[in-house]
């Protein structure tokens, strides 16, 4: 009896689907678009993630890039010259370098030799004009105080007499050009605002035991005055760099080793082959460093990790079939074989104190606080699916046992202590190590494992992955 | 089901909706179960498989060109899978061909003729208690008509071994066939 090419009948063999075929196909696609249906909201975060951090980041760069180094400021802030009725006079001096207020009696002994010093002096300040001239391009400020022409000086009995030579000389008025470094603005006893200026400015100074002097020319007190800053500044050239408060910015690549558990410690069937996971990542952070050494930073750090449920994971009979099975991939050794993906984002606050050791190197403590956002990344697995199986061929292979397994992902919180091994490098930069441990509330992932056989339920087990583990960074402070 | 119903149905699935998804899921599988039975070792395996092969299907159905051979490209996708399938259950068998393996040629129209003269769903069941690769290269090599080249390198299994996994599924075959006939003699 000849029915045909067995092969065309083979090919074209057809059978009508059950309900229950469509129902088991439904529960699958549903499983797969639950998957999928975070993914979108993992990219438009991590988008935005990179989008602030970028521009933070360029913004802290652009505007941190020069500044913590201050040098002493050579300016004078303040002389004021006053002088009374009885052309006596009293001459105050601030120097903001040095904080000096020139000594009564150096002034008196200067002051009582004025005649047969004007000439002089006026020489020796054109002397000093010329010696110091590179000292001065040096010393911005003091030279602004010498280059003024000196025999601008004027001087006013009252502040009517300042407002008129005002309108008159508008422009060019070389008092005027002065007024930053030596003030020449002095007033007769006769009026009331210079008595009561005087006044006042003894009082805030402490300059009420002064000796009072006469003075004929308030112009030679101006060029005494300018003369006694010259000298001041080409004796002692001296640029002090103090310690101070600065802001940086901090660039990591870090490797921490998430933590794998069981969920049920009465009776698992599961068993941990892999205790740990490697976790990659970088992270941005910007900082204010104070001159006591320690350091606030706010940043995230962004990792990945990726691992196979089957080589995390064994599994044991729940009813005693078998001793130890192997989970394994339906699809191993196939590029389609199933692979977790997960990608952590992690906003930090960290908190830091460094003491200096040796020439360039430090040493350091932190703590760093956050909570830990973790998001699916498109897994290997063209199934979408559990996929695992049970290898149960060793121990009794006419045991079929199908595992399937739902990975969800957790928000947790956690804290991060460590040390800091730091070497400074170049002129402002800064490489450290840092070794830390982290302690997580709560997990990174939690999954649970279903067994299955004859499409019938027989047991279920939850393996979760904490961030709880160590942690190496390497950092670049700049 | 017309061919431009066809298209309907899967320009709608491209949108994921769940109705088409259904009608298109009942339409493959009227006509490639007969497929995933010939590879699978049970039906309940074949019907595993097929939905597997089926996702695959849904989720990569915007790569499929609509107006070309849907069943074709679904049926490549549903082989595919049943290779994964059984080089999963087979992962701790390593198969070797025996050095002498000259007893593959020979009896061929002997068992052709015996197999035509079977019923489908017999020639099916016959099918699915051969070994797992057996089967999977008897239905490659004999039914989709694939060569033993192309065989080993879809499978990764040596050609050699696939000759003589080919040779051992038609003796095996052959041996239920002879079996089969003695009960129909007894009877």
């Amino acid at each position: 009896m000849n029915r045909g090419d067995f092969r065309e009948r083979l090919k074209n063999y057809t059978e009508e689907p059950l309900d229950s075929d469509w129902s088991k196909m439904a529960q699958l696609l549903d499983i797969n678009e639950k998957k999928k249906r975070r993914r979108p909201f993992f990219w438009k975060i991590l988008a935005g993630a990179m989008l602030i951090g970028a521009l933070v980041g360029g913004a802290l760069f652009f505007t941190f890039k020069s500044s913590p180094v201050i040098l002493p400021e050579a300016e004078v802030q303040e002389s004021t010259i006053i002088a009374d009725e009885t052309e006596v006079q009293e001459e105050t001096k601030i120097n903001s370098v040095t904080s000096n207020i020139v000594p009564k009696e150096k002034i008196t002994k200067e002051l009582s030799n004025r005649d047969a010093q004007t000439s002089e002096t006026k020489s020796k300040i054109q002397d000093k004009k010329i010696k110091n001239a590179s000292t001065k391009k040096a010393q911005p400020n003091a030279t602004l105080a010498i280059e003024a022409p000196m025999n601008a000086t004027t001087i006013f009995n009252s502040p009517r007499e300042v407002k008129n030579n005002k309108e008159q000389n508008p422009v060019g008025d070389s008092a005027s050009q002065m007024k930053s470094s030596v003030p020449l603005v002095a007033f007769s006893d006769e009026d009331d605002k210079g008595v009561k200026s005087k006044n006042n400015k003894d009082a805030i100074l402490g300059l009420t035991n002064l000796t009072s002097l006469p003075l004929n020319t308030i112009e030679f007190q101006n060029q005494r005055a300018e003369e006694e800053l010259s000298l001041q500044f080409s004796q002692k050239p001296e640029v002090k760099i103090y310690k101070t408060t600065s802001n940086y910015l901090a660039l990591g690549l870090t490797a921490s080793f998430p933590n794998v558990g069981l969920g049920d410690s009465r009776e698992p069937f599961l068993i941990p082959n892999q205790s740990l996971i490697p976790n990659l990542g970088i992270e941005v952070g910007a900082g204010r460093k104070w001159s006591s050494g320690m350091s606030l930073e706010l940043g995230a750090r962004t990792s990945y990790f990726q691992y196979r449920l089957s080589n995390l994971l064994s599994a044991r009979s729940p009813a005693g079939g078998f001793a130890e099975a192997d989970l394994f991939d339906v699809n191993d050794n196939r590029e389609a074989a199933r692979i977790n993906r997960h990608m952590i984002i992690s906003p930090y606050l960290r908190i830091a104190y460094d003491w200096d050791i040796l020439k360039s190197s430090f040493i350091g403590l932190f703590a760093a606080v956050g909570p830990n956002f973790v998001f699916d990344l498109p897994s290997t697995n063209v199934e979408g699916l559990g996929n695992l199986e049970l290898d149960t061929n060793v121990a009794n292979p006419t045991e079929s046992i199908t595992a399937f397994d739902i990975t969800k992902s957790e928000t947790s919180y956690e804290c991060e202590f460590g040390i800091t091994l730091g070497q400074k490098v170049l002129q402002r930069s800064k490489v450290t190590f840092n070794f830390s441990y982290g302690l997580t509330m709560g997990n990174l992932l939690s999954g649970t494992v279903f067994l299955e056989q004859n499409n019938e339920s027989l047991d279920s087990d939850i393996y979760q992955v904490s961030a709880n583990g160590p942690r190496f960074k390497m950092r670049y402070i700049f | 089901m017309e061919i431009h119903e066809l298209n309907d149905i899967l320009a709608d699935c491209v949108r994921q909706d769940r109705r088409s998804q259904e009608k298109l899921y009942n339409y493959t599988y009227q006509k490639l179960i007969g497929t995933a039975m010939r590879y699978a070792g049970s039906r309940e395996d074949a019907k595993w498989v097929f939905n597997l092969a089926m996702m695959k299907v849904y989720k990569n159905i915007e790569k499929f060109k609509i107006g070309t051979n849907f069943l074709g490209w679904a049926n490549d996708i549903l082989i595919k899978t049943s290779i994964d399938n059984i080089r999963k259950n087979t992962r701790h068998q390593r198969i070797m061909a025996p050095v002498d393996s000259s007893f593959v040629e020979g009896n061929k129209v002997t068992l052709n003729e015996a197999l035509n003269s079977l019923a489908t769903e017999k020639i099916m069941e016959m099918v699915q208690r051969l070994g797992e690769k057996e089967r999977m290269v008897f239905s490659l090599y004999v039914i989709d008509g694939f060569k033993h080249k192309e065989i080993a390198e879809m499978t990764g299994i040596n050609m050699n071994t696939c000759k003589w996994l080919l040779g051992k599924a038609k003796k095996e075959l052959k041996e239920m066939i002879g079996v089969l006939n003695e009960i129909r003699l007894s009877k």
